[in-house]
Formats: C-alpha cells, structure tokens, sequence
C-alpha cells in the first residue's frame, strides 16, 4: 500500500518564478535547522540555563524565548549563543536537499528486514535507500549547517 | 464544515477514566517485546491500518525527504488539505508552508521544545499538552510569524504523532472556542479509534526523543 503524497518542492529552474510559499518554507526550515543545532549543542555542553544566561547577561526569560523556539532567532543571537555554549561558531556549506533527495530516488532500492524498521507500520514503509535512514538519524541536523 | 460538538468536556474526562483499561501506554515497543504488549501493538496498527485504507488517516511524508523519516505523522483529511503544497501565493500561503516545515522538522527528528504540564509553559513551546491533561491532547504550535496556527492530536506511540484538528490561533481566544477544538479533536480521535485511548506516558522520554523540555 502506497501512501506517497506527491511533492512540489522543485529545485529552481531557469528564470522560471520561485514561488513565494517555496522560499518561506526553506527560510522557516533554515530556522528550524539552526534552532535544532542550538538546542543540541545546549544539551551536549551540560551547562544549565541559568550559567549559560550569566555568561550572556541575559535574564532568564529572555534566555527561555530564545531556547524555545526559532521564531525569535537572528544571526546575532545565534552566534552568541553558539559561543557562549562552548566556544563555538556556526560552520557553513550549502547543501542541495532537493537534488540530493532525487539522487537518491535513483538509486537501486534495498529491502529493510522488518526487524531493522523502527516503526511497525512496515505496510507503509517498506523499502530505503541504502544509508538514506542512517544519514538521516545521524546527519539531519550537522553540526555543520548546510545553508 | 466542522463537527458539531456533543460532549462536554466533563464528559470526556469520563470518558478517559472509563477507557483508561484500554490505553496504549504499553505500546511503545520496549525489548524484548511482551506478549500483551505485542497484542496491543497489532491492535493499534490494525486500526491504523484500516484509517488508511479508508481514507480517514494518511501517513504525512517530509516534502525533503519523502517517506524515509525518524519520526512519523499521520494526519486527517483536514490537516492534509493545509499542508499540501501547491500553496497559494499569498501570506496565507506562505503560512501553511511554514506550518507545513514545521511538522516535516518534526517528521525529520529536529529538536522540539515541549511543554508537558499545560498549565505552566513558556508561549513560545513547539509542542505542548493541552488541558485536560488526562485527554492527552497536545498541539504543534508554530507561533512564527503572526498568525500563529496550533496542530491538534495525540501520540499512538513514541515518536508517532496523530495530527486530527488545526486552527489559526486567533479563531481560537475565547475560551468557548479552544475548549470546542480540544473536543473536536477528542471526537475526532473517538472516531477513529473508539475506545483507544492515546499513549499517555510517565514522562517526556515516553513521547518522543530529540526533544527539550521547557
């Protein structure tokens, strides 16, 4: 059973019109990225939030928004707390998640043993791309922001 | 055309007490599997089974990564038709694609900040339970940019999300009018899976990984 929903995220082509919903969706997904890396980050430093809010002067509160969420994200921010968590500063390459997406369509197909799927709702998730799954559990979120 | 609403939410606190024997609590798969919990396991993919091949549930891919995801997402009807491009070329559009990134992070295991206790969270939490608690309802709330919308479900199991009901968050200010929502969404989980009720677990852990607690 196929429950594959069609997408219509299409990487740019010629002088054709991005649509504008196109471009809000990878802003927001850039954000998204970046808060996710964040949060990762936070956690892996074991700092707490209220030495983390001391080394940035920052009242708890205003810590708190930033953490929740990433509405309220700006360069700025991002690279205070990145430095202030560990010393560290954003990395940047340009990924191509779409063409890579299509690479990958174009592959030979695998067949996951059912004992290998995590979910078991095998009916409707039944084959992988060889390494597709692991990078994505692994590498969806790098530390390394492809922008 | 929303559904009328029949319950109070009285009476869906009832409910849940009364349906508690059947929670899906221990369907999360731990190992090794129990033979009950297996029982309860295949129940609960018999149903989705059926909501799928009904049309009543689909399994939301990311529109990146397509099918291969960390975590998984079903929706209904209604929350399909607001996530499915093409959008329109318009604010409202662009909103929906953002919403739409929103769950496809959530599909992609991106860190989510969760509010457990309703009563208490900060206003910019990803993902929070709703009052009552015990209906174990909980809402992907992306609050950026203004209008905020609020994704209305319950987990199935760990990191398996029930996407039933959505709303902007301004239809939804007057208390009358979140509490008929949260109903909704109850009637709306009754009417596909009975007396099932979602996985209420004992902590954060139980609901999903990746995830930080505010």
């Amino acid at each position: 059973m196929s429950t594959s929903l069609t997408t219509t995220l299409s990487e740019p082509h010629g002088a054709d019109k991005i649509p504008s919903w196109t471009l809000s969706y990878f802003r927001a997904r850039l954000k998204q990225r970046v808060h996710s890396l964040l949060i990762r980050e936070f956690k892996k430093s074991g700092l707490s939030q209220a030495d983390l809010g001391r080394r940035l002067d920052k009242e708890p509160a205003q810590l708190s928004r930033l953490l929740s969420g990433p509405g309220n994200l700006t360069l700025d921010s991002v690279s205070d707390l990145l430095f202030a968590i560990g010393g560290g500063e954003l990395g940047l390459s340009v990924g191509h998640p779409l063409a890579a997406r299509a690479a990958s369509a174009n592959q030979p197909k695998v067949q996951v043993p059912s004992t290998a799927m995590r979910s078991g709702f095998q009916q409707i998730q039944t084959e992988a791309k060889p390494g597709l799954i692991d990078a994505l559990k692994s590498q969806t979120y790098p530390t390394q922001i492809a922008a | 055309m929303k559904p009328e609403v029949i319950l109070s939410l009285r009476d869906l606190r009832q409910l849940v007490d009364h349906t508690c024997k059947t929670s899906v609590e221990s369907a999360r798969l731990p190992q090794p599997l129990q033979e009950n919990q297996l029982l309860t396991y295949m129940s609960i993919q018999r149903e989705i089974d059926k909501c799928i091949a009904d049309g009543r549930l689909y399994r939301l891919p990311s529109l990146v990564t397509g099918d291969e995801t960390v975590r998984t997402m079903y929706v209904s009807t209604e929350v399909l038709g607001a996530v499915t491009p093409p959008f329109a070329e318009d604010r409202d559009g662009q909103r929906l694609s953002e919403l739409r990134q929103t769950l496809d992070s959530f599909l992609e295991g991106g860190e989510f900040s969760v509010a457990k206790d309703p009563y208490s969270k900060p206003s910019d939490a990803m993902l929070a339970r709703v009052d009552p608690p015990e209906l174990e309802i909980w809402d992907i709330r992306s609050v950026a940019p203004i209008p905020g919308i609020r994704v209305f479900g319950s987990f199935l199991e760990l990191d398996t999300f029930v996407a039933l009901t959505w709303d902007y968050r301004e239809n939804l200010d007057e208390p009358s009018a979140w509490d008929a929502e949260i109903l909704r969404c109850a009637e709306e989980w009754k009417l596909r899976f009975g007396n099932m009720t979602p996985l209420k677990g004992a902590s954060l852990d139980e609901y999903l990984t990746n995830y930080y607690a505010v």
